[in-house]
């Protein structure tokens, strides 16, 4: 089979590509695992072993076929659909990671991000606070020299592989191939090109794809394994000649960050909850709402002269009768008491605060081979996350900022208790029964930590060659016709949710192939 | 149902669908479900004026009125804490020199007393945890002598 273009792995980044390149004359191929469903035996292909830091589940760790979809759509199929731009200062080094940054700054991806919100059914690309005070939002919480806020747009959430199957379709342009699952690439004798992407079916069909250019947007653990894997004509695997593939593999820890009292009746906590907002826009936006929805994230100023990694904190509601929320009246009169104790002001809210933190880029956090090979033949992904000390002790410190604004500006008292799954179902007397943390885990080096399912790093964007994997087009440095998509080309992760982040690069790649490559 | 509800039980299906796909029917899921709870009784004419909860705020409030609190009350429960952390200050002696003057000049604390030592804890950063909870030292103190002296 040829093509202009062969894309392998239909996820966010994979869909765009190939709805981007729809009706560009370029003939496109569109690999992909899976079904239009997921099946049990392609979702196997995922199995291996993890090791290094737990990610916590309520039914214990994790596993590497748990925290991925392997079907038409990748994670699209079950993302929240929460959606924010890199800030700027996440692009730059920072004190606290002064060694590493994107090859460029945030205004370089903003009309990619502009487009992307099309793509993800967004609203105005604008998620300041203040750009949005015509929807009547409520006040924020917190807007200090310390704290800012930033809104949240929450997708529908827009399942890539169902809403943009149709355009695929009928794109002549462009062919989809289901249970097609890449085992490596071929390339040129001195692995300069790719030559092929060998395909393989469960069934036992093998075949090849030529094409011009291959783009590899299958996560960031099967990136750096099929990148691994194809070691034909370079032993240590594709654009691995400096030992980058694979390592710097972050995630976002999202835990618990305790419990906000606040003063009664001083809050609309609509901005928290999440606000409908009508919008107008060209496509399928027309007549149709968004939700907003409010966070807090450290400002520059925080970041730089304490040397933090970000944060995001969100309060999170839902219905009171609904299941364990129930459990949050049983300590609600206990850290009420406390609160008005501290203050002499009544409560009147009390507020689960949620964070989602910045994982330093790490070498040895990072995903090899195994030498079990999964039903095809290829070598299954082990992954050794290593969550470093200054990341749990940078959460503590940016979550203590925060609680120490909300009691200086006396706008609420915060009970922190860093770590914890999620809440308990039975009776709990205490913040720490309720959502699974001790006291003892203020102290303790580690903590419990659940994480947002989000794979970035392992095959990192750089301009020099030899400190990452792909170049700021994202080609991979050493190997000419070879592309990255999705977020395992992330240098850093901010505090950000990375869909939105995936589409915008695969947008500029779109663009980039069609002006400058496949001219 | 509102639209918001339909959204969150959208999304909380569709995480339930994955997780079932992902891993049979086991249960995973970071904070899954969080609640904002409105507390019961009370009202907001305590708050001092210009305590606004912006930027534009930077007093700390002041608490107006004594509160009972027991010796089994989750407030002792913090100043016994406090007192675990700083065993020097472990007497009603020493925490009355470290506390205003007025704090205990009625018999019964006076917690409308703390509001510029408070201010001027949080201006300094001199902010303890105790139990989790994010406060002054001023307040860790008034809680550590209720400690040491409720019923």
């Amino acid at each position: 089979m040829r093509g202009d273009v062969c894309i392998v792995g239909a996820g966010a980044a994979g869909i765009t590509l190939a709805k981007t390149l729809a009706g560009s004359g370029r003939s496109v191929v569109l690999t992909e695992s899976g079904a239009l469903e997921s099946e049990a035996e392609t979702q196997d292909l995922y199995k291996g072993p993890m090791v290094g830091t737990e990610m916590q589940s309520a039914s214990g760790p994790l596993t590497l076929d748990q925290i991925r979809l392997r079907f038409f759509g990748g994670t699209t199929n079950h993302w929240a659909g929460w959606c924010r731009p890199l800030e700027p200062i996440d692009f730059g080094p920072t004190p606290a990671r002064p060694d590493i940054a994107w090859p460029f700054g945030r205004e370089e991806l903003d009309p990619w991000y502009e487009q992307a919100g099309a793509l993800c059914q967004l609203g105005p690309f604008d998620h300041t606070y203040q750009g949005w005070t015509s929807a009547g939002l409520s006040q924020p919480l917190l807007e200090t020299d310390l704290v800012t806020t930033r809104i949240i747009q929450v997708s529908f959430p827009t399942k890539f592989g169902e809403l943009y199957r149709g355009d695929l379709r009928q794109a002549s342009n462009v062919r989809v191939l289901t249970h097609a699952n890449l085992v490596r690439f071929d390339t040129a004798e001195d692995g300069g090109a790719v030559s092929a992407a060998v395909i393989k079916t469960l069934s036992g069909n093998e075949f090849t794809v030529e094409a011009r250019v291959f783009v590899l947007a299958t996560g960031g653990i099967e990136v750096p394994r099929l990148l691994l894997a194809s070691n034909q004509t370079r032993p240590k695997g594709l654009g691995n000649e400096n030992d980058h593939v694979g390592r710097y593999f972050m995630e976002h820890i999202d835990v618990g960050g305790g419990f906000a009292v606040l003063p009664q009746s001083t809050f609309d906590m609509s901005l928290y909850n999440g606000k409908d907002v009508p919008v107008s826009g060209p496509g399928r936006l027309s007549g149709r709402t968004i939700q907003l929805k409010g966070a807090h994230i450290l400002t520059d100023k925080a970041i730089q002269e304490h040397e933090l990694f970000g944060i995001e904190a969100t309060l999170e509601s839902s219905p009171i009768d609904e299941g364990p929320v129930q459990d949050a009246g049983i300590k609600g009169p206990d850290a009420g008491t406390v609160y008005e104790q501290l203050t002499g002001r009544k409560p009147g809210v009390i507020s689960y605060v949620r964070l989602l933190a910045e994982q330093s880029p790490n070498p040895r956090s990072r995903v090899t081979l195994t030498n079990e090979a999964d039903p095809l033949g290829v070598p299954r992904a082990q992954l050794d996350w290593q969550l470093a000390k200054a990341d749990r002790e940078s959460m503590r410190k940016g979550l203590a900022i925060m609680a120490d604004e909300l009691g200086r500006i006396g706008a609420g008292r915060l009970q922190v208790g860093v770590g914890g799954i999620e809440f308990n179902q039975g009776p709990a007397k205490t913040l720490f029964e309720l959502y699974k943390v001790t006291p003892a885990d203020f102290t303790r080096p580690e903590f419990p930590v659940s994480v947002g399912f989000h794979h970035m790093g392992t095959a990192r964007m750089t301009s020099d060659p030899k400190q990452g994997v792909v170049d700021p087009n994202c080609k991979v440095h050493s190997v000419s016709n070879l592309y990255i998509g999705g977020s395992a080309v992330f240098p850093t992760s901010g505090t950000s949710t990375p869909t939105f982040t995936i589409v915008a690069l695969a947008l500029r790649l779109a663009d980039h192939l069609q002006k400058q490559v496949l001219v | 149902m509102s639209r918001r509800e339909q959204r969150l039980q959208q999304q909380r299906v569709t995480r339930r669908r994955f997780l079932g796909l992902a891993v049979g029917g086991g249960v995973v899921g970071a904070a899954a479900a969080y609640g904002i709870v409105q507390l019961a009784g009370g009202d907001d004419t305590k708050q001092s004026a210009g305590s606004s909860t912006t930027a534009s705020s930077t007093q700390p409030v002041s608490p107006t009125e004594t509160i009972p609190a027991g010796a089994d009350s989750a407030y002792a429960r913090v100043g016994r804490a406090y007192l675990q952390q700083a065993p020097e200050e472990s007497s009603t002696d020493a925490l009355q020199q470290a506390l205003p003057p007025e704090f205990t000049a009625g018999g019964a604390p006076n917690w409308g007393a703390l509001g510029p030592q408070v201010g001027t804890d949080y201006t300094k950063g001199d902010i303890v945890t105790l139990d989790g909870w994010r406060m002054s030292r001023t307040e860790a103190r008034a809680a550590a002598y209720v400690a040491l002296t409720a019923g």
